[in-house]
């Protein structure tokens, strides 16, 4: 039984994780809550879906093309929105409310085109692989695997790489990096298409496993969000470490008290986060400034 | 910044123009509707939008039907306003007070949400007007009062019948329940643990999930390792399949009883496809014979699709108000179809054979079904006997 | 007719309390708030169980509800002396999942899911134009209060603590405690709309109260203009009336509740845009924040 609750708690964070990364890295250039990350998350598995069903693209062929749209709609959400408000000198609420009522529109004209009811890549039984009495889909691996690898992804980019360098540049302050030379605008675009990138690859593994509703994004990003700031926005070993916090203390906790409690249990430790350590657990300069 | 309050103020002025015409549009519609003495005007307050839209656009579509068929037979002609409760109490409050304040209708169809229900009874109660649900199943909605009643099965029904069943048909004695943490949830499991219980057996899990969970596995990995005969789900379409298919590949190895007529959903059986094989689950007993069959029929050549839930229960509440009108000489009063609904005694509709009971219950047999190789079908009617 | 007037005068009166009490806050104070459905449920819930299922006078439960929505106002108001800008909104979002938990789950106190029913109406609230009547004439006498608060040296205060909190501290004043009595007027203002409501819809369950009621009042307030007094007001007006006037409109059924969403997500994004400061032209949360962080 507690294998299977670990498993089920690794499969939960693997997803929290995704979300965060990008949630986390378009936050740490733009220093800004973006809650429209849910609505990425969302159209990413219906635009997959809608590819590979009606134009009758390979799943894997319809889900590349999904992730690139998704990075390419962050882009346009921080064009045609936040880069305006920004000129007119707003500053992190004003974005995040826009964020809230970009979400609005998304998940409703999602609705509109798609309806309510769930949809599905692969209806149908699941074939579940068993082992010291845990069970383990391939979908569930590959959702493992996959945020693995973009983990140490972000983690080359970042230590490695110049973009990443000019990345974390702008990611401590933006006006010194535009002062040294550096083209801001393009280094947000870029953590705005990675990251949102990254929603997409989340939704669309999400519903592979489960299917997908309109709302599925907005709990997906709550989770992210809570795994964000449990582990520090920006540091990439404490969303890690969060993201298995979360996800264990999901599927561990519902042995200890109801399941009725389940987010009540999560919420609370982002509270006590919030007020004993309001950066996080894995401490990371620039956030500590907030 | 002066200048752009002009363009806001603009907006909203045009809007209210908009609102203000139509509005007066809508009124004179109801005026004509009162000249012309052989024309009845019915309201329905539905979800016709938001979460809860899927349960109230069937019982719209269903109501239409029943009124043009009357329409079309000439003696009466029938019109529905229709009017939207988003499944808020609040908003249901303002739909109701449309139609029972500004359009003075006697008989209103209405609610399916039960806490819109519940919300709206104590002003029907007031104002004097009928209120019929098709699809409110909160057991509280029983004493709500003496002008509401409804064609859908209490869930308090619904729970003893399926927890004597389970007990005696299928030999249940410990089981588990899992079930949506909202109203209808809740209602549910306690209608079931109270009978199932008090004849001898026991829960011994009670696991919840919100609303629009999408990883149920924690609750079924805590179900597969406890010591029950069976599980009893209660859940809507959405969850109904997430139950399916995770318990499948956690290889739960229970047997499931679902407690909702979510697993008719066509959505659930497409998306659990083979997981849902083996599901057995509990609802009103469709009715059988002509009339149904005609139902159906019409329905399918009108809408494209088989009657979807509730669509019956709305079929059967219009021709019942009519049947009211009918024996009060042609004229709605809400006095006359209260009393005429109370003397209701076996009325074979086209969701089921319909009785009311001193709370305005209704009392119907219910079905049992089961999944197999992706399609419904009758293990057998029971009663409360 | 009358009486369908009357209901959206009443919803219209409570919305507009509601608005005001949340802009004391949010606008004049700069601490943007998503938990204000939360306070607004707990007057409700006060009224529910003290006046309906316990039989206290109506103004007894009433003044219960209001205080414990002052403590709880107090819990809300204790992470802004940690938080500032985002992430206090984070720890407020908290706390509504928190309080909307407690409500749907404790259903030995607060009825559960199920809520709470039949609780009697008040005699002052008996007909509609009554009810109508008190409602309007509360949200007039909260937005006089507020207009008055605001404009007290206690209200100066606060805008100060809004434009820039260490100035206040170095002006002597210590802003904790100007804070903390913000919001916990704010929040007994709330629960006093709240046990209003109770008492009018005589039905009160969890749903009322979630996450996405205190996102939509907040953005009422940004869409009318916060750190104003008329602001407010029209915001609460663009709440319940929008949906009322599409009703009459008589969209498609099938997207009439998205579209009413889209609208909103609309208006909030424009707003933001074009009109910072909201229909009125109240305050706008701008580049200050920048300089804070």
């Amino acid at each position: 039984m507690l294998s299977q609750a670990v498993v089920n708690g690794l499969i939960a964070a693997s997803t929290y994780l995704l979300v965060a990364l990008g949630f986390s890295l378009i936050y740490t250039t733009s220093r800004f809550f973006h809650f429209a990350h849910g609505a990425v998350i969302t159209l990413g598995a219906y635009l997959a879906y809608s590819i590979n069903s009606q134009a009758g693209v390979p799943l894997l062929g319809a889900a590349v093309i999904s992730v690139f749209f998704c990075g390419l709609l962050g882009v346009l959400m921080n064009h045609v929105v936040y880069n305006r408000l920004l000129r007119k000198g707003a500053g992190s609420l004003v974005l995040m409310l826009a964020s809230f009522g970009i979400y609005l529109i998304f998940e409703n004209v999602t609705t509109i085109i798609w309806g309510a009811s769930t949809l599905g890549f692969s209806p149908g039984l699941p074939s579940s692989i068993c082992k010291w009495h845990a069970c383990i889909t391939r979908i569930h691996i590959l959702t493992l695997a996959i945020a693995a690898v973009s983990w140490v992804f972000l983690a080359i980019l970042f230590a490695r790489s110049r973009h990443g360098l000019l990345m974390r540049a702008v990611a401590e302050s933006r006006e010194l990096a535009t002062a040294y030379g550096i083209k801001t605008h393009e280094i947000v675009d870029a953590s705005f298409f990675i990251g949102s990138a990254f929603a997409g690859l989340a939704g669309i593994l999400m519903a592979a496993d489960v299917g997908m509703t309109p709302t599925m994004g907005l709990h997906a990003l709550m989770m992210g969000v809570v795994v964000a700031i449990v582990g520090g926005i920006g540091s990439l070993r404490g969303l890690l470490l969060a993201s298995l916090l979360v996800g264990l203390v999901r599927h561990l906790s519902i042995f200890v008290v109801g399941s009725q409690w389940q987010d009540s249990i999560v919420f609370a430790l982002l509270l006590v986060v919030l007020l004993k350590s309001p950066w996080g657990f894995a401490s990371d300069a620039a956030a500590q400034e907030v | 910044m002066r200048r752009c309050a002009v363009l806001p103020a603009l907006f909203l002025i045009v809007i209210m123009v908009i609102a203000g015409c139509s509005n007066q549009q809508e009124q004179k519609k109801s005026e004509r509707s009162k000249a012309t003495v052989k024309e009845l005007l019915i309201g329905a307050v539905l979800p016709l939008t938001g979460d809860a839209a899927p349960w109230g656009i069937p019982p719209k579509k269903g109501a239409q039907l029943a009124a043009d068929e009357i329409s079309q037979k000439g003696n009466l002609k029938i019109k529905i306003d229709f009017q939207d409760t988003t499944c808020q109490p609040a908003r249901g409050i303002s739909a109701f007070r449309q139609l029972a304040d500004v359009y003075k209708i006697p008989v209103v169809m209405g609610a399916v949400c039960s806490s819109v229900t519940l919300a709206i009874a104590p002003v029907a109660e007031k104002e004097r007007v009928v209120l019929i649900s098709p699809a409110s199943t909160s057991p509280k909605i029983s004493s709500a009062g003496d002008y509401i009643f409804r064609v859908v099965p209490s869930d308090a029904l619904r729970g003893r019948i399926f927890a004597r069943y389970l007990f005696k048909k299928k030999g249940l004695r410990k089981v588990a329940i899992l079930y949506i943490n909202n109203e209808g949830g809740v209602g549910n499991r306690d209608s079931f643990k109270n009978e199932f219980t008090s004849l001898g057996g026991k829960v011994v899990l009670e696991e919840a999930y919100p609303p629009q969970s999408r990883d149920l596995r924690a609750q079924l990995t805590k179900i597969k390792n406890s010591n029950v005969d069976g599980v009893i789900a209660v859940s809507y379409p959405d969850d109904t399949i997430l139950i399916m298919k995770q318990a499948a590949e956690l290889k739960v190895g229970k047997p499931f009883f679902y407690q909702t007529e979510a697993v008719e959903d066509p959505s659930v059986l497409k998306q659990a496809g083979a997981a849902a094989n083996g599901a057995i689950y509990i609802l009103p007993a469709p009715a059988e014979g002509e009339a149904a069959r005609a139902f159906a029929q019409a329905y399918e050549k009108r809408y494209g699709t088989k009657p979807e839930l509730f669509a019956a229960e709305a079929y059967d509440i219009i021709h019942l108000v009519v049947k009211a009108a009918e024996a009060n000489g042609g004229r709605l009063e809400a006095e006359k179809v209260r009393d005429y609904l109370y003397t209701v005694k076996s009325y074979h509709g086209v969701s089921g054979i319909i009785s009311f009971d001193s709370n305005g219950d209704v009392i119907k047999p219910m079905a049992i079904k089961i999944i197999e190789n992706g399609k419904p079908r009758l293990l057998e009617i029971v009663g409360l006997e | 007719m009358e009486a369908y007037f009357y209901h959206l005068v009443v919803l219209g009166g409570v919305y507009i309390v509601l608005t005001q009490s949340l802009d004391l806050i949010s606008g004049h104070t700069g601490l943007m708030s998503i938990a204000h459905s939360a306070l607004f449920g707990i007057g409700a819930y006060g009224v529910a169980i003290f006046y309906g299922q316990m039989h206290y006078p109506f103004i007894v439960a009433w003044l219960i509800g209001m205080v414990l929505a002052g403590m709880a106002g107090l819990m809300v108001g204790l992470p802004s002396l940690r938080l500032r800008g985002d992430y206090f909104v984070i720890a407020t979002f908290a706390l509504q999942v928190l309080c909307f938990n407690f409500m749907n789950n404790v259903s030995n106190v607060t009825g559960g899911t199920l809520g709470i029913t039949g609780i009697p109406t008040p005699w002052f609230m008996s007909t509609t134009a009554r009810a109508a009547l008190v409602c309007s004439s509360l949200a007039l006498l909260f937005s006089f209060i507020k207009w008055v608060l605001t404009r007290s040296p206690f209200g100066r205060v606060l805008n100060c603590i809004r434009e820039d909190e260490d100035l206040v501290m170095a002006l002597g004043r210590n802003p904790v405690g100007f804070k903390i009595a913000a919001f916990m007027i704010s929040a007994v203002m709330a629960a006093a709309a709240g046990g209003i409501y109770a008492a009018y819809v005589s039905f009160v369950d969890p749903t009322t109260f979630t996450v996405m009621d205190s996102i939509a009042i907040l953005c009422a307030v940004i869409i009318g203009g916060s750190g104003s007094t008329a602001g407010p007001v029209f915001g609460a007006l663009i709440l319940i009336g929008l949906p009322e006037i599409l009703r009459f409109v008589g969209l498609p059924y099938s997207v009439a509740s998205n579209v009413r969403q889209i609208i909103y997500g609309m208006l909030l994004v424009l707003i933001l845009m074009f009109r910072p400061g909201g229909v009125v032209g109240g305050f706008s949360f701008d580049i200050r924040e920048h300089t804070r962080l």
